[in-house]
């Protein structure tokens, strides 16, 4: 489903939820496909450090794969592996349904033995998520707890 | 031959026209009478789950906006203001944005987690590791874990020191440019536009020269 309103509607979550910088970088990522960090650099006309922060961020969240592919040797030169970064369309779009998510988890588990199943589940940075259910199951705890009460 | 392109455009722009032609002609009805929609929901009436599902993505998504996350372009600073000093009333004028919190904080720049091009601009030295952690009331056994884990990337971090000097290629600089305000108030922490090239009093002579271009 990456059409062109799937492209947009990425475009559109990463930058309410990261700004602008952030959603140029993955912008041209997700228009142009695979891309080495000189070539984002290049498309995104922005600063170096700019693009690198920027896709620091993207992985964390695991909106941006990162791979290495050893690159041929060119004319007398060494064989090197290039590293290229990919935007992952779909993990973008669940971004969207990230509170169903925690209140699936929570209401299986219960809300302080997720830690483990939230870390799996939604990849590196599942510390945000997890910051944000805590504060919530706190707020939970200050009401009563009532059976059937999410 | 500039007809022959010009008619090569018209030829197209026929060819596109004969094509809209081929499609078969409906009259086209304003307002189409009998047709059956299904029941617009109602909306005034939103169930319980909905509005705490609605209240937990709003929350997600504040938590996200004031997070070291949001990467804010810095403002350029405007040339006045390079060259002002700062004044003692400058203390007490209130700040638009808050602070937000060093980006390099909440991530452990390790080669394991990130591509160490990444991470090869500066040495981020992170000075308060507990915010790496998920969870901070955590049971003392994951506090002991995350103890090791704080030794043992240590010992990697000197690692990927020693490797940083054989492999950096690119000409950036070495300061590391955070677009957000660090915890310091120091000018020399903040990192921003350090330009050596640029003599910020003798700055009006150089805008002149920039209108013989």
């Amino acid at each position: 489903m990456a059409g062109q309103c799937g492209l947009k509607l990425a475009v559109s979550l990463i930058t309410a939820h990261f700004g602008d910088l952030v959603a140029k970088v993955c912008s041209c990522l997700l228009r142009r496909g695979t891309l080495t960090l000189q070539e984002i650099i290049r498309f995104t006309e922005l600063s170096s450090s700019q693009v690198k922060n920027c896709l620091l961020v993207l992985i964390q969240h695991n909106c941006v794969q990162a791979f290495s592919t050893p690159r041929p040797a060119g004319p007398g030169g060494v064989a090197k592996a290039v590293t290229q970064y990919m935007a992952l369309f779909d993990n973008i779009l669940h971004r969207m349904r990230f509170a169903k998510f925690l209140a699936v988890i929570r209401e299986d588990l219960g809300p302080q033995a997720c830690v483990a199943h939230v870390r799996s589940r939604l990849g590196l940075d599942a510390g945000v998520v997890l910051e944000a259910m805590i504060e919530s199951s706190g707020q939970q705890k200050a009401k009563d707890e009532t059976p059937g009460n999410i | 031959m500039a007809f022959r392109g010009r008619g090569r455009g018209r030829g197209h722009g026929r060819g596109a026209l004969y094509d809209t032609r081929i499609a078969h002609h409906v009259p086209y009805d304003d307002f189409p009478e009998h047709v059956s929609l299904p029941d617009a929901p109602d909306i005034r009436i939103i169930p319980n789950e909905a509005k705490v599902l609605i209240a937990s993505k709003v929350r997600l998504e504040n938590f996200w906006k004031h997070s070291s996350y949001y990467l804010e372009e810095a403002a350029p600073k405007t040339k006045s203001q390079h060259a002002e000093i700062e004044r003692f009333s400058d203390r007490f004028k209130t700040k638009k944005q808050s602070k937000r919190e060093s980006l390099a904080d909440y991530l452990k720049l390790t080669p394991s987690n990130f591509p160490p091009e990444l991470i090869h601009g500066s040495r981020r030295v992170q000075h308060d590791s507990k915010r790496l952690r998920w969870d901070q009331d955590s049971d003392e056994q994951l506090f002991d874990v995350f103890a090791k884990l704080e030794e043992s990337y240590k010992g990697r971090d000197e690692n990927v020191g020693q490797e940083k000097k054989g492999d950096s290629e690119e000409e950036e600089d070495a300061e590391k440019e955070v677009e957000q305000e660090s915890t310091d108030d120091d000018d020399y922490n903040q990192n921003i536009d350090f330009d050596d090239d640029e003599d910020d009093w003798n700055m009006e002579e150089e805008e002149h020269e920039d209108t013989y271009e």
